[in-house]
């Protein structure tokens, strides 16, 4: 398929304005070979161009061509006219020959073209071309055919867009060309879609070439440093005449690139969006009822890698159920920056009643054309829910959380009121209450007194029993003395003795009736803590009053002897109980 | 809602001008009853909440006005109310139900953190009775001694006098226990203030102020133990320990 070069003048886009260009198919021409010489007009009549005078050269043969096409930009229409008139020439003779100027008479004065220079050789100096079929390539003068990659900008940051060109050079006539597309390490990239390629002229060492933009790529550097872009390799239908076309293979130079890695103090919400953006959101309501879903719209929009970035996520109370986002991508290559939206359609449903906060979503990114970081917000949103969540829809098991024993509350209901009440005055406790200290301390007060009074009474007890212990001994020996001045026979006075003693223990260490008996005194006066000594004297003295009684010849003691025993015990005694 | 401040308002009016007052706050128990048991839970709700504006209250009316609450859906006012009336009366086991039937229609369920069994036990125990039923036992108790050692001292066998003696002490010492758990208790709820969230839903925030980082939400009849105040602002702490702030007004204080 043949590839129709067009040649649309640059700034032909302005209105009315009359251009008028010149060219040639070659610059290096074999003696006799024909060469075709184009005059573009537009925007001008034919009747007001001088057409060079082709001094060196014979015309052959001249065509024309026209084409108008209308345009609207802006809302104007512009109609644009473009007039072709093509001349077969070819040169006579050797040498340098120059083709001398156009002229084009319009409202802006006259327009003139540059005079063309053409270099004719002698016959067979040029290389020759091979019969068709031939398959050799590499005899192809390389000059004449070649391809240049070339970046749009030879340092950026990381993340930055720029475009990777990729030329072709050539001089004669294409039929088709085939570029596979070649791996770029680092970087991310996407194709910028050529439908014509736009043909143009340059010139490089006095050669004219035709050039063409054959491909090309916006580019993303992934990693900073120094990129390398290895050259790419194409394949051209090179078509000499109608019959010999040939397929020859190009490889393009290497390109560099300096990547420069983004400066620090990037803000937290930052996660590698590089460009320029723009964040804006909205939400279907901010008033709904439980259950009633919501929709949050999302949109970044911008220059940038747009299709590398994510969304902030929405903050949202564990009240609402967030649905994963709908994303919808819109990419443009138009004017050969990658820009586009990016949107995200979130599905709430709030689940409880209440009043809630949506927080506005920030989005950072890293401005390359003034080397600074960037944020924008969302606005926030408040969202009324109102509405009866629905807590347990008759399943038991549609609630999460509840242990064993609510389960089986589920399916009751309250208990009934109670109807009777003791109504108090609220804030009258008992406790800390006057009525609860004197009920507390009255029975602490009462026993005091009470304990008071009784040991008081016990200490006058106490105090007569002593006096009585006191006076029990005095009383004996007065007892004793007065026995020895009765007149008494031998059996009264010696019953009498015991008797008084016995009195006597009984006043003075408590002995009952009960204990007046050999074990009794004993166990007594053990625990009195009295010397065991005085026990047995004493048992001597009563056995002695015993005997005296049923003999008293035989007792061996007379009556004032026995009584000052009976007297000098109770002394001992005293003595013995004293310490 | 507002109907019912309304008629709150207009029964106190006339509370202060002397015209309900000839209706005893026990007559108006016995009509709210009525109103409940005739299906006017609105009606009821009002007038028991008019008894506690009157200045009365008691467990049974707390009770009441919880589970007038209850039939209306308004849970955080129910689970409010059984709180008092369990405050009241610990050993209320109707209210303790309710209680549990209500917190099922909230939303948040948190899980308590576990905590010492010995620990739960003492609290739970100290709980069990209000500072007035514990005050009551302990004055029985110390009668109860008093009598003892009043039998100590005046009665006339010793065999009597000694096991007096000795029963006077333990009542004494019980006593002094049972003193302990009053003021222990006494001190746990009048130094722990718990309430009940009364908005439908709140953001606690992690400093007093409305432009503090939110840090989780609570919902109605959640409850929440005031740690502490600032301005308008609680600061609260739920029973799985997490903490926060929260306006005032979205928490009532049982």
């Amino acid at each position: 398929m043949a590839i129709v070069l067009l040649v649309i003048g640059v700034g032909s886009a302005r209105g009315q304005q009359a251009d008028l260009r010149a060219e040639v198919n070659k610059n290096t021409v074999e003696e006799g070979e024909l060469l075709r010489y184009t005059i573009t007009i537009e925007n001008g009549e034919e009747r007001n161009l001088t057409p060079p005078e082709f001094h060196d050269f014979q015309v052959i043969s001249s065509s024309r061509s026209s084409q108008m096409s209308v345009q609207i930009i802006n809302g104007r229409q512009e109609i644009k006219k473009t007039l072709k008139i093509t001349y077969l020439i070819r040169p006579s003779g050797i040498g340098d020959k120059v083709i001398e100027a156009a002229e084009l008479k319009s409202n802006n004065g006259t327009l003139r073209t540059q005079p063309i220079h053409i270099k004719v050789v002698k016959s067979g100096t040029l290389p020759k071309r091979k019969a068709p079929g031939g398959a050799d390539v590499g005899d192809f003068p390389k000059k004449d055919i070649f391809i240049r990659a070339s970046l749009s900008k030879k340092e950026v940051y990381r993340g930055e867009q720029l475009i990777l060109y990729y030329t072709l050079y050539f001089r004669s006539g294409i039929s088709n060309y085939e570029m596979p597309a070649s791996k770029l390490n680092g970087f991310w990239s996407k194709e910028v879609e050529i439908k014509k390629p736009e043909v143009k002229t340059q010139n490089i060492n006095g050669i004219n070439y035709r050039t063409a933009v054959v491909r090309k790529l916006i580019l993303f550097p992934q990693k900073s440093g120094v990129l390398l872009i290895d050259p790419a390799k194409m394949t051209v239908d090179v078509q000499y005449s109608f019959f010999d076309t040939r397929r020859i293979e190009l490889t393009s130079n290497a390109v560099k690139l300096k990547v420069k890695d983004l400066p620090s103090g990037a803000p937290p919400e930052f996660n590698g969006a590089v460009g320029n953006f723009r964040i804006e959101s909205t939400l279907s309501s901010e008033k709904a009822a439980v259950n009633e879903p919501l929709t949050l719209r999302v949109k970044i929009s911008g220059t940038g890698n747009i299709q590398l970035i994510d969304l902030p996520e929405p903050q949202l109370p564990d009240d609402f159920e967030v649905y994963d986002p709908k994303i919808n991508e819109h990419i443009s290559t138009r004017g050969d920056v990658l820009s586009g939206t990016k949107s995200y359609e979130y599905l709430l449903v709030p689940r409880q009643r209440g009043t809630y906060k949506l927080d506005s979503l920030v989005f950072a990114w890293f401005d390359p054309a003034t080397g600074q970081y960037k944020k924008a917000h969302t606005r926030s949103y408040e969202i009324q829910v109102s509405g009866e969540a629905k807590s347990n829809p008759g399943g038991k098991n549609a609630i999460s959380g509840l242990s064993k024993e609510d389960v089986e509350l589920l399916d009751q209901d309250i208990r009934y009121i109670h109807t009777e009440a003791k109504l108090k005055r609220s804030g009258n406790s008992f406790f800390g209450s006057i009525r609860y200290y004197v009920l507390m301390l009255a029975p602490v007060l009462l026993f005091i007194v009470l304990l008071i009074i009784r040991t008081q009474r016990i200490k006058a007890a106490g105090s007569e029993e002593q006096n009585r212990q006191k006076k029990a001994a005095r009383k004996a020996l007065k007892k004793l003395n007065n026995l020895a001045k009765k007149e008494l026979n031998d059996k009264d006075y010696f019953e009498a003795i015991p008797n008084i003693l016995w009195d006597y223990l009984g006043e003075r260490i408590g002995l009952d009736r009960s204990e007046q008996t050999q074990e009794g005194i004993r166990r007594k006066l053990e625990s009195l803590g009295v010397d065991s000594l005085k026990a047995e004297e004493l048992e001597t003295l009563l056995e002695n009053c015993r005997a005296a009684v049923y003999a008293p010849s035989e007792a061996g003691l007379s009556r004032s002897e026995m009584l000052e025993r009976a007297k000098q015990w109770i002394h001992r005694f005293e003595k013995e109980l004293q310490v | 809602m507002k109907k019912s401040i309304l008629l709150i308002l207009v029964l106190s009016w006339f509370a202060g001008s002397g015209w309900i007052r000839a209706e005893s706050p026990d007559s108006i128990f016995e009509r709210a009853n009525a109103y409940y048991q005739s299906g006017a839970f609105d009606s009821a709700a009002v007038y028991y909440d008019s008894i506690l504006h009157l200045g009365y209250e008691s467990a049974e009316l707390y009770y009441n006005s919880g589970n007038a609450h209850y039939r209306l859906g308004d849970i955080a006012a129910a689970i409010y109310n059984y709180e008092k009336a369990l405050k009241l009366n610990p050993r209320f086991s109707d209210a303790r139900f309710n209680l549990q039937l209500a917190r099922l229609r909230t939303v948040d369920k948190m899980e308590a953190p576990k905590r010492s069994v010995i620990n739960v036990w003492w609290r739970d125990f100290l709980r069990s009775r209000s500072a007035d039923q514990w005050a009551v036992i302990s004055t029985i108790l110390i009668w109860i001694a008093f009598f003892m050692a009043l039998l100590y001292l005046f009665a006339g066998k010793r065999r009597l006098r000694f096991i007096a003696f000795f029963s006077s002490l333990f009542f004494l010492f019980l006593t002094l226990f049972v003193l302990f758990l009053n003021i222990e208790n006494y001190r746990i709820n009048h130094n722990s203030h718990e309430a009940i969230v009364f908005a439908p839903n709140a953001y606690v925030k992690s400093e007093p102020g409305q432009s503090a980082t939110d840090l989780f939400i609570i919902h109605e009849g959640t409850k929440v133990k005031v740690l502490g105040e600032a301005g308008h602002w609680y600061r609260i702490q739920l029973s799985d320990d997490k903490q926060g702030w929260i306006p005032a007004e979205a928490v009532r204080v049982i």
